[in-house]
């Protein structure tokens, strides 16, 4: 963009979505391992994520990068070559610079890694780590001095499948993290699929159709730094599907955190909790009713990642899906009792997705003008995209879309600064700098991540809330916040996990700009999984603030 | 004629005939092919069932450019080497058969190339179901002649037909590339490409079958199908519009029409184009189905019951109906017909998908 178009741009209210990579001398340097990059199997497709998270309490945020593996090290190959690759921790040390403490804090998991999600699991007020694997999960208690103690086992967590995302949530309203995992496929590594499989011709490995979807899991918190499998009980485990992202929100109007989940070609889950007091936890499916399951008449698409928000401002949260090439990425609009409508060509995302496969995505207010934005990271599963016009890439560049306020997106990708081809897959949203706009971690296939810092965010004002839970769960997960300013409401929830593989910024953030842009926030509402419900007025803009559960609202830096 | 027999075949001749057959193909070998021909027919005299002998002298003839009688020398040993071709892999599948598989093939070196060539082997495998074999014989025998249009024009056809459409691509970019007027040629690597879902290849191919053939609907359809996938739909709605102008008794471009105007949004607009569709061609389900989608989209629940009732009056297979019906009746709050219609939509999609299935995995290899 020339400086007379950023000139004008300026004079004209609007802000430019601007994103730098500022990898390079950060500090960072783990460049993940997935399998070889000829992708011979399914397995070596799906990639990595990130979690942004307070480790060590100190007020920014850390980054937990989770990494892969190989074939050859799975099945324990002699001569395997190097050493396993290990997730990093990397300490902030402000201004986009990092220290790795991986081994210092007891962290460095040489899983084949896949997400990630912080939560205070055991609502000790320091975040806890949980990483999915292909292979057992782990789960690291944060010991409160920047160490861990790995947990997996003594926390009931150990399970050989192939996990992909996870989310935290108080499914039964016990003031406890309940967590859901989706998994992914029935696969081993002995035993790869030896059908031919074909794409637009070409012979490559095998995706999940030539495997049996797998269940998921549901885990009820115990409260004790245990959880109880009740996949099961809930009536989550009768239905497989090639799971991957998986979203917390409330999707039916009620005050119970429900469950979506995006699949590979399986439909996707729609399961509202229907939890009673003091009852196990308990899910109705409603997939396929939903109109949020299926698109067009009844088809499945690919899922990859999922983010909810309220794109339209009508205080409910609507559901973003990512898909494979040659299928748009989909936007349900909420229509409140748990009924969706597809609305992605209408709101403009659908065609120039096409040629796209997505992975994470997330809804934020990038920009700070009061309505939420979308992220979708992309990146092809073939290598074999690039050998022929097979109309897409290996390499793809992610998309940015901002919220034109009357629900439809525009594409500001090209001028966002993510014209970058890579092969993305997870992504983390957050604070990276502390200065008060949300930048993004991209975890990048076979490559270092992409630190995209957001340039500009901040000349709107804002406001971010830290919320504290007392009877709810500590982290208040699942506490919705009604913020009202300049005329307009907007409605976010609290959320852990997000997008694809990845855990998020756990503060709740809200621009303020727009037209009228507001200089005073009017009124905020927490609505707390417990039921409570406070009020806060008159906040000004521009600062972070936290918010306890029954103690009232202070600024994060006094 | 038994395995054993084609093995013995081999062993018929003394050893002088041995010598001079042999003889005959190190001329061959040389480019003395006169000479060849003269040694095959010496053995063909005295043994005129000695396969190898009439398999060179199909070769030497065929060299030579005289095609049709080579056809015609391999047409009558074909039952016999086709034979050859299915022991061998019957054979191949043993372990313990490899000796003979062995000597089967140093038995004819040569003859099955030659055999190959004609294409029929291809054929005759693909009508037995034998995919993967029918493939690999026709990406050996392709290079031999790879300018013979009819050949490939042929088993191009064939794949097509056997919903193989790599290879049928593959085939009739032979044929365009030697005979580059064949409009039908053009068409079908068009379309063969769209089906592999290479838009950029299927848009050169129907753009060139239009130049050679002008306008005709269908090929317009088909480019603009190429355009929305690509994704142009700005170009494949000019186009379409074209299609709807050239066959105007036809709802297809007009559900195509529509189709494209969902891509972009703008579903009144689509909305008129499905019911045009629908008025011109009743019978066909999908316009019916997209326009109560709409309906449904815009809350009209009763017009949207009607219009997707209609559907399945039209095709009472037409799965995608009773999806859009059964969302209708929950929002109508008729949950037992929404669980009635989604377990018939479950139903039928699962029939039908087991037919697609094996078609999608045929049109992928």
């Amino acid at each position: 963009m020339g400086p007379f178009a950023l000139l004008l741009l300026l004079s004209s209210g609007e802000v430019p979505l601007r994103f730098v990579d500022v990898v390079e001398g950060s500090g960072v340097a783990l460049v993940t391992t997935f399998g070889t990059e000829e992708k011979r199997f399914i397995i070596e497709y799906t990639g990595t994520g990130a979690a942004l998270t307070d480790y060590d309490s100190d007020g920014d945020l850390d980054l937990y990068l989770v990494n892969g593996s190989t074939i050859e090290l799975s099945l324990g190959a002699p001569g395997a070559p190097g050493a396993a690759p290990t997730d990093r921790l990397y300490r902030n040390e402000g201004g986009f610079r990092f220290t790795d403490v991986t081994e210092a804090a007891g962290l460095g998991d040489p899983g084949w890694g896949g997400g990630s999600l912080a939560g205070d699991v055991d609502n000790d007020g320091d975040p806890d780590l949980l990483v999915t694997n292909f292979g057992s999960n782990v789960l690291y208690r944060n010991n409160g001095d920047g160490t861990f103690t790995e947990v997996s086992a003594a926390a009931g967590l150990l399970d050989g499948r192939w996990h992909s995302s996870a989310a935290f949530g108080d499914l039964d309203s016990d003031g406890f993290l309940d967590l859901y995992v989706t998994n992914h496929a029935v696969y081993r590594v002995e035993e790869p699929p030896r059908l031919p499989c074909f794409w637009k011709g070409i012979q490559i490995a095998c995706g999940p159709l030539a495997h049996r979807p797998e269940t998921h899991l549901v885990y009820r918190n115990r409260g004790d730094v245990s959880f109880a499998d009740v996949s099961e009980s809930s009536g989550v485990s009768s239905k497989p599907g090639f799971g991957f992202g998986v979203v917390m929100d409330y999707l039916d109007d009620d005050d119970r955190l429900d469950v979506y989940v995006a699949n590979d070609l399986s439909g996707n889950f729609l399961f509202l909790n229907r939890t009673t007091a003091g009852g196990g936890i308990v899910f109705q499916d409603v997939s396929a009713l939903s109109g949020a399951g299926f698109v067009e008449g009844g088809r499945e698409q690919a899922g990859m990642g999922v983010d909810s928000g309220d794109f339209n401002g009508d205080g409910r949260p609507d559901l973003h899906t990512t898909n494979f090439s040659d299928d748009y990425n989909t936007l349900y609009r909420n229509d409140g009792s748990g009924l969706f409508t597809d609305v992605s060509f209408e709101s403009r995302l659908g065609e120039v997705t096409l040629p796209y496969l997505g992975w994470a995505t997330a809804f934020a207010d990038f920009d700070f003008d009061s309505d939420l934005d979308l992220l979708v990271v992309n990146g092809h599963i073939y290598p074999e995209a690039d050998r022929f016009q097979s109309g897409t890439g290996y390499a793809q560049s992610n998309l940015l879309f901002e919220n034109a306020g009357d629900g439809t997106f525009r594409d500001v990708s090209a001028r966002s600064g993510l014209g970058e081809k890579r092969l993305g897959r997870g992504a983390a949203l957050g604070d990276v700098d502390e200065d008060g706009d949300l930048d993004v971690v991209v975890a990048n296939m076979h490559a270092l991540p992409a630190l995209l810092r957001n340039d500009g965010g901040n000349r709107r004002s804002w406001v971010r809330f830290l919320l504290v839970g007392r009877e709810s769960n500590r982290d208040g997960v699942g506490a919705r916040v009604v913020l009202e300013a300049g005329g307009r409401s907007q409605t976010r929830t609290s959320k852990s996990g997000g997008g694809y593989l990845s855990s998020h910024d756990p503060r709740v953030y809200f621009g303020l700009g727009g037209p009228g842009e507001a200089r005073m926030v009017e009124r905020v509402r927490v609505l707390w999984p417990s039921g409570a419900v406070e009020v806060y007025e008159s906040l000004e803009p521009g600062k972070g603030y936290v918010i306890k559960e029954g103690a009232g609202v202070a600024a994060e830096r006094p | 004629m038994s395995s054993l027999a084609l093995v013995l075949l081999a062993q018929l001749l003394t050893s002088e005939e041995r010598t001079a057959f042999e003889g005959a193909i190190l001329l061959q070998l040389a480019s003395d092919l006169d000479g060849a021909l003269r040694g095959y027919e010496g053995i063909l005299e005295a043994h005129p069932d000695f396969l190898p002998a009439r398999l060179y002298r199909a070769e030497a003839l065929w060299l030579l450019g005289k095609r049709d009688q080579a056809r015609e020398e391999l047409s009558r040993a074909q039952g016999d080497l086709l034979l050859v071709r299915i022991l061998e892999r019957i054979f191949a599948r043993e372990a313990e058969s490899e000796p003979l598989v062995a000597r089967l093939s140093e038995a004819y070196p040569l003859e099955q190339n030659r055999f190959l060539a004609t294409g029929t082997p291809v054929l005759v495998l693909l009508s037995m179901g034998e995919l993967d074999e029918a493939i690999a014989d026709y990406r050996r025998v392709a290079p031999v002649d790879p300018e013979d249009a009819t050949l490939h024009r042929q088993i191009g056809a064939a794949f097509s037909s056997a919903k193989l459409f790599l290879p049928a691509v593959e085939a009739f970019e032979r044929v365009v590339a030697a005979a580059p007027d064949d409009v039908s040629a053009w068409r079908q690597l068009g379309s063969g490409n769209l089906v592999l879902q290479r838009w950029e290849p299927s848009i050169a191919a129907l753009e060139k079958a239009i130049e050679l053939a002008g306008e005709e609907a269908g090929l317009l359809l088909a480019l603009g199908y190429g355009h929305e996938r690509k994704p142009d739909t700005e170009r494949a709605l000019e186009l379409y519009r074209r299609a709807a102008r050239l066959a105007p008794e036809s709802g297809r471009p007009h559900y195509r029409i529509g189709r494209a105007l969902m891509t972009q949004g703008k579903l009144e607009e689509a909305e008129r184009a499905f019911t045009k569709s629908s008025s011109l061609d009743p019978k066909m389900p999908e316009p019916l189905g997209f326009l109560g989608d709409i309906q449904l989209k815009r809350g009209d629940v009763d017009l949207a019951l009607s219009t997707l009732e209609r559907a399945l009056q039209a095709d009472p297979e037409y799965f995608e109906a009773y999806y859009h019906l059964a969302r209708v009746y929950r929002r109508m709050g008729r949950a037992d017909e929404a669980v009635k219609a989604l377990s018939a939509y479950e139903d039928l999609k699962r029939k039908k998908r087991g037919v697609l299935s094996q078609e999608d995995v045929l049109a992928l290899r």
